[in-house]
């Protein structure tokens, strides 16, 4: 037993503890000891895979269930995101909604999402860690550090095309994601693919992910019907990524008010107000549906006419008339694209 | 080392013919226990099926020693456990399964947990035939189909 501990080290002790102070059955102990030690031995399958891997860094930002850490794997100096899940109740053992969500995470691939790389769990946490490939740089920090690449339209037109990528194929598998603002959108500075994260798990959890020393915009780019709090499917996501093509245009967000009230009132002061089905219509703004998005923003001008033409598209206020992220693809505004991604 | 190394979970390629006889019947046992619990809990009978599925994934990559008869036990009910939040909307909690020779606690259930997720590379979503039964019945048998066929299919 003791050879067996010393080869194994941390890993090994953190998971005697558990079977050794628990349990009444000294061969469930011998039981678990073997199970960490010949998983050790023969080093090719791994049996938990340990937080022990990886190194925390710093932290950067904070979601739905834990932090979110810059970090790398001791053994290759590899750079990682890790996003911490942590789990409220121990009778429940893993979360289903955690299980659901991995699962569905692991079947993601595709080149504008960024990978999931493995899960880690960590040993007397009830918690498991995400680990995601890393990206130095997100689209916010890209438009401040690099503004004349960032505002050159054909950049623009290559970004928002990726984004578009991405989020189609999240909505072909029927996963809404509800959190896309430019600081979960991770830019590769040497050949400029895009990838959409999810560190906020928002669709599980309900919570945004928040970067430290950033802003707080969790409503800055949610569409009309999350405002209102009414029934919502993947038009909301569409409606984000307008807000998004609109801020690299004109370098300022689209909607940037303090509350999720304000930010209602000034979505409509620029778009004009809608008439509801249920015929809540404010009547201030009545009969101003519509209007011109080029004329409403002034920095909008430098924006080319389909542009303008595919931005009002996916700013529609009625979900149900707003452009899918599929047929944005295949609109005229990108005809004349010069990358092919 | 060594011997330790022989008790609990191997690697798959050793004494695979030795164990082999033994796994069969500990998978049936371990099968019925699934489908008692399945009832007791009243879960839909593809998340029994869902759980064998993981049960054999899971032993289709590592070994478990025979006599180790308390390891399939823990198996079974972590399959079970998670195929349940797979598929239920209400799970119990994990010492509410009924074992009865042994006492896992939850911490100990919630590891065994971890370790199937693991092993299974977290992929749980398989589509198992129920996915598909409902459809062919309603082709089959246009008119009526007849009462309870998913439970007399199985």
């Amino acid at each position: 037993m003791s050879t067996a501990l010393s080869l194994c080290g941390r890993n090994l002790v953190g998971f005697l503890s558990i079977a050794c102070f628990n349990l009444a059955d000294p061969q469930i102990l011998l039981g678990f000891l073997s199970v960490a030690s010949i998983d050790f031995l023969k080093g090719g399958a791994v049996l938990l895979i340990e937080m022990d891997k990886y190194k925390k860094t710093r932290e950067i930002g904070y979601g739905g269930f834990g932090n979110v850490y810059q970090g790398c794997n001791r053994v290759t100096n590899e750079n990682v995101t890790l996003k911490e899940l942590w789990f409220p109740d121990e009778k429940e053992g893993v979360p289903s909604v955690v299980i659901k969500e991995i699962s569905l995470l692991k079947e993601m691939e595709h080149s504008n999402i960024v990978r999931l790389l493995e899960v880690v769990s960590a040993v007397n946490e009830n918690s498991v860690y995400l680990v995601y490939e890393d990206m130095e740089c997100d689209l916010q920090k890209f438009m401040n550090d690099c503004p004349k690449i960032a505002k050159d339209p054909d950049f623009i037109k290559r970004f928002l095309q990726q984004i578009l990528c991405g989020l189609a194929y999240y909505h072909s598998h029927n996963i809404l994601h509800q959190d896309l603002k430019p600081q979960n959108m991770w830019i590769d500075r040497f050949d400029y693919i895009l990838k959409l994260a999810d560190f906020g798990w928002a669709r599980a959890f309900g919570g945004s992910f928040k970067k430290i020393g950033y802003l707080d915009v969790t409503h800055w780019y949610k569409a009309p019907e999350l405002l209102r709090c009414q029934q919502f499917s993947t038009p909301v996501d569409v409606w984000s990524v307008g807000c998004i093509f609109a801020e690299m245009v004109t370098r300022r967000p689209l909607f940037a008010e303090f509350s999720e009230v304000h930010q209602l009132l000034k979505i409509f002061s620029i778009l004009g107000t809608p008439t509801w089905p249920e015929g809540t219509t404010s009547h201030l703004f009545a009969n101003c549906y519509s209007k011109d998005l080029a004329a409403a923003v002034p920095g909008l001008v430098t924006l080319e006419p389909a542009g303008i033409d595919l931005l009002s598209k996916m700013l529609c206020i009625n979900p149900s008339g707003r452009i899918t992220a599929h047929d944005a693809l295949k609109h005229a505004y990108f005809d004349n694209i010069e990358f092919e991604v | 080392d060594r011997e330790i190394g022989v008790i609990g979970f191997k690697s798959l390629q050793s004494s695979h013919d030795m164990t082999g006889n033994w796994i069969k019947c500990a998978r049936l046992e371990a099968i019925t226990w699934i489908l008692k619990t399945r009832a007791i809990f009243g879960f839909r009978f593809q998340t029994a099926y869902l759980s064998v599925t993981y049960f054999d994934r899971f032993l289709s990559r590592r070994a478990i020693d025979s006599e180790k008869s308390w390891a399939i036990q823990l198996l079974s009910v972590a399959c079970l456990s998670l195929a349940a939040k797979m598929e239920e909307c209400r799970v119990p909690a994990l010492t509410e399964f009924p074992v009865e020779e042994y006492n896992f606690n939850s911490k100990v259930i919630q590891r065994m947990e971890f370790l199937v997720l693991n092993t299974l590379e977290w992929k749980m979503g398989s589509i198992t035939p129920f996915a598909y039964i409902h459809y062919f019945i309603t082709k089959f048998c246009k008119d009526s189909p007849p009462r309870n066929i998913v439970s007399r299919t199985v």
